[in-house]
């Protein structure tokens, strides 16, 4: 199946070739979660992410656990602060 | 040593000026800058006098770390009653100045009193003049600045000055240092003002003495590599901290429209991929990053306006670089005014440095002006014509430059949203706390944001607490009163030190802690330099308790206790702050009316 991505900041350079704009997509397993794509994209699973789905929070714990499903947005945003 | 143990007492009345030794006492339990600064303040002044009074007193303050090789070691605060809200104002700013301030020889410089009529103070190591600024009255910051230099055949001097909403009294004007980087929040500039000091400018040749150089280079390298090697500050350096603005927009916490949203759908055009994307004139907002004095992260931006844009289209003297969009200005003149345009975005940050004003403050209340112009409280005529309506970048671009000169609508934007809102009856859109305007985080997605708002010493502030990580990963006002209250205190310490915030994209309190060690001749145990940022904190409040605060102030708008979040991730959420506040009182050691008991007074050594 396959799913659309979404980063903020440098984590695009984690996308997939022929990603724009911290915009892409990715043929991911059936069943895979987020924790198993950023597994494939070759991120760090265990930094503070703000990950969502299809704008659901999905905190750090559920990360392995929540079943992404086709078509599906995950997004990955890096975890700033101040500004 | 590092510290110079010396302050630079300015009487303005008189003009005199008087050199006294540090007290070292004072130093060791308040550190420097932000901590020892408020000491001084509170031993000196009567927190209940008029912010724009001649009572009031403003204090310029280095760290111990400031001017050293240490990473980010530019830091400097200014400290005084604010204006903006009556609370204790600490604001901090980079560049150059302050190490050039430490260079001449003095740890804090103490003005008092007002002058009879415009001056500004001329610093060379312990040579001190005060001088007439009759020139320079009524002209910009860029202007003083260059203008300072020349008349004293220096180009190294450093300038910290404010424009003519500083002389005015824009009730946010902000001290401009190095002519894009101010010490920003809470009316600092317009106390300057009310005191007739149009700039200071300095220059120092004395050097800055550690106490242990061998150790402090060693532990200086070493800190700067764990800074060099994290994600946060590359993220910072390439991107720099507009790189929140696509987190906020994802996590729905990104404040639009004054707050009546909480997402923004133009943030492709003025986020880091859009200011470095060419436009329809092959234009490049961005032209490159900038560090301050000693800094090894470089998060500022220098930019630049297309000619043919409206703003500057015939105004030569806007077609150079400057001070480019950051994430509290991409959102204070973007989302929370509903404006998309990154020109205009950009051209509005340059009046702020140019004229001296809070780009926050700014933003915000001109979102409340707006909200207020499309509820009918305010009329086109009253807006001198201006079409006062959200997403307007026309609007931004003409009340940035109207309320830096204080002309037509502008000065009553110029009285901030508190005022404002008041004045033309509705309150009810003044977001922010403590008369403060609020920084660029929603806190019904952002809990302990709203827990850190509603008590930050110096009203609304982003900064002075860091609860980011635990509000991403839950949002109920559970677990959000210990972590608020953490890192208050440990920011409390940072802000004492000469260094900037954002290395704690590496360093925890103990990279501060050795840092200081090696280059004070005092030694912080752990559980010391802890209880310096409950101490400094508590002093604050102190301050703030005296100047007739009370808990009824600890509190937010309705609209974020009460209207449910209409997006994102949080929606259907409210900000939970009646979870948060008792806990927080508790843990402080506070009573429940937010008052320090005598136990916690004087387990801090506060009398």
């Amino acid at each position: 199946m396959k799913i659309k991505l979404k980063t903020g900041g440098l984590l695009g350079e984690y996308l997939p070739p022929g990603s724009t704009a911290n915009r892409g997509e990715l043929e991911v397993k059936e069943g895979a979660t987020p924790a198993d794509v950023m597994q494939q994209l070759g991120m760090p699973i265990d930094r503070p992410y703000l990950t969502g789905v299809n704008g659901e929070l999905i905190t750090k714990d559920r990360r392995g656990s929540f079943v992404l499903i086709d078509e599906d947005e995950l997004s990955l945003m890096p975890p700033l602060k101040g500004g | 040593m590092s510290w110079q143990k010396k302050v630079l007492r300015v009487n303005l009345t008189d003009r005199t000026s008087q050199v006294e030794p540090l007290n070292m006492e004072w130093a060791h339990d308040y550190i420097g800058e932000r901590g020892l600064a408020t000491k001084y303040l509170m031993e000196g002044m009567d927190p209940e006098a008029d912010p724009m009074g001649p009572d009031n007193m403003l204090i310029f303050a280095t760290g111990p770390l400031t001017g050293t090789m240490a990473s980010t070691s530019g830091r400097y605060a200014v400290v005084t009653k604010g204006p903006l809200t009556g609370a204790i104002a600490c604001s901090n700013s980079g560049g150059k100045f302050g190490a050039e301030l430490k260079y001449a020889g003095y740890d804090l410089l103490i003005l008092e009193g007002k002058a009879d009529a415009p001056v500004y103070l001329h610093i060379v190591d312990d040579k001190v003049d005060i001088l007439s600024a009759d020139e320079l009255w009524g002209t910009t910051v860029w202007h003083t600045e260059e203008r300072l230099k020349e008349i004293h055949s220096d180009p190294q001097t450093k300038v910290a000055s404010i424009g003519v909403a500083g002389e005015r009294g824009v009730y946010y004007a902000c001290v401009v240092n190095d002519l894009h980087r101010a010490a920003g929040r809470s009316g600092v500039g317009a106390v300057m003002g009310s005191k007739n000091l149009k700039a200071i400018a300095v220059r120092g040749t004395v050097g800055v003495t550690v106490d242990d150089p061998k150790t402090f280079m060693q532990v200086v390298k070493e800190t700067k590599a764990a800074l060099w090697d994290t994600d946060g500050r590359r993220e910072l350096a390439e991107q720099g901290t507009n790189a929140m603005i696509d987190s906020m927009q994802e996590f729905g916490g990104l404040p639009t429209n004054n707050f009546q949203e909480v997402q923004f759908d133009g943030t492709d055009k003025i986020n880091p991929a859009a200011m470095v994307t060419p436009n329809e004139h092959g234009h490049v907002n961005l032209l490159t990053n900038k560090a301050c004095f000693g800094c090894t992260i470089a998060c500022g931006r220098i930019a630049h306006i297309d000619e043919e844009h409206f703003s500057i289209v015939n105004r030569k003297e806007y077609w150079h670089a400057s001070g480019g969009l950051e994430y509290e200005t991409a959102y204070a003149f973007g989302p929370v005014v509903g404006v998309d345009d990154i020109d205009a975005l950009t051209f509005a940050g340059y009046m702020m440095n140019e004229h001296g004003m809070d780009p926050i403050s700014f933003g915000v209340t001109l979102a409340a002006a707006m909200e207020l112009y499309e509820n009918g409280a305010l009329t086109k005529e009253q807006t001198d014509g201006i079409e006062l309506k959200f997403g307007n970048a026309e609007a931004l671009t003409v009340m940035a430059e109207k309320t830096g000169k204080q002309e037509g609508f502008g000065k009553e934007l110029g009285l901030g949203s508190k005022r404002l809102t008041e004045k033309y009856g509705h309150p009810e859109f003044f977001m922010g706390v403590k008369g403060q305007e609020f920084a660029g985080y929603d806190s019904r997605a952002l809990q302990g944001m709203g827990l850190g708002y509603a008590t930050s010493n110096r009203g609304a502030c982003h900064l002075k607490h860091d609860t980011f990580a635990e509000d991403m990963e839950d949002q109920t006002g559970q677990g959000k009163a210990q972590p608020c209250k953490d890192s208050q205190d440990r920011t409390s310490v940072i802000d004492s030190t000469g260094l900037c915030l954002f290395t704690t994209a590496a360093w925890g309190i103990e990279e501060f802690r050795v840092q200081l060690n090696a280059a004070c001749d005092y030694d912080w145990s752990e559980d010391e330099i802890t209880k310096c940022g409950e101490r400094i904190w508590n002093l604050e409040r102190m301050f703030n308790l005296k100047a007739g605060f009370t808990k009824a102030d600890d509190t937010l708008p309705k609209r974020l206790l009460e209207t449910p979040a209409p997006s994102g991730t949080a929606k259907g959420k409210v900000c939970q702050l009646d979870v948060m506040l008792p806990e927080y009182y508790d843990l402080r050691g506070w009573d429940s009316e937010g008052v320090p008991t005598d136990d916690t007074l004087g387990r801090l050594g506060i009398s």
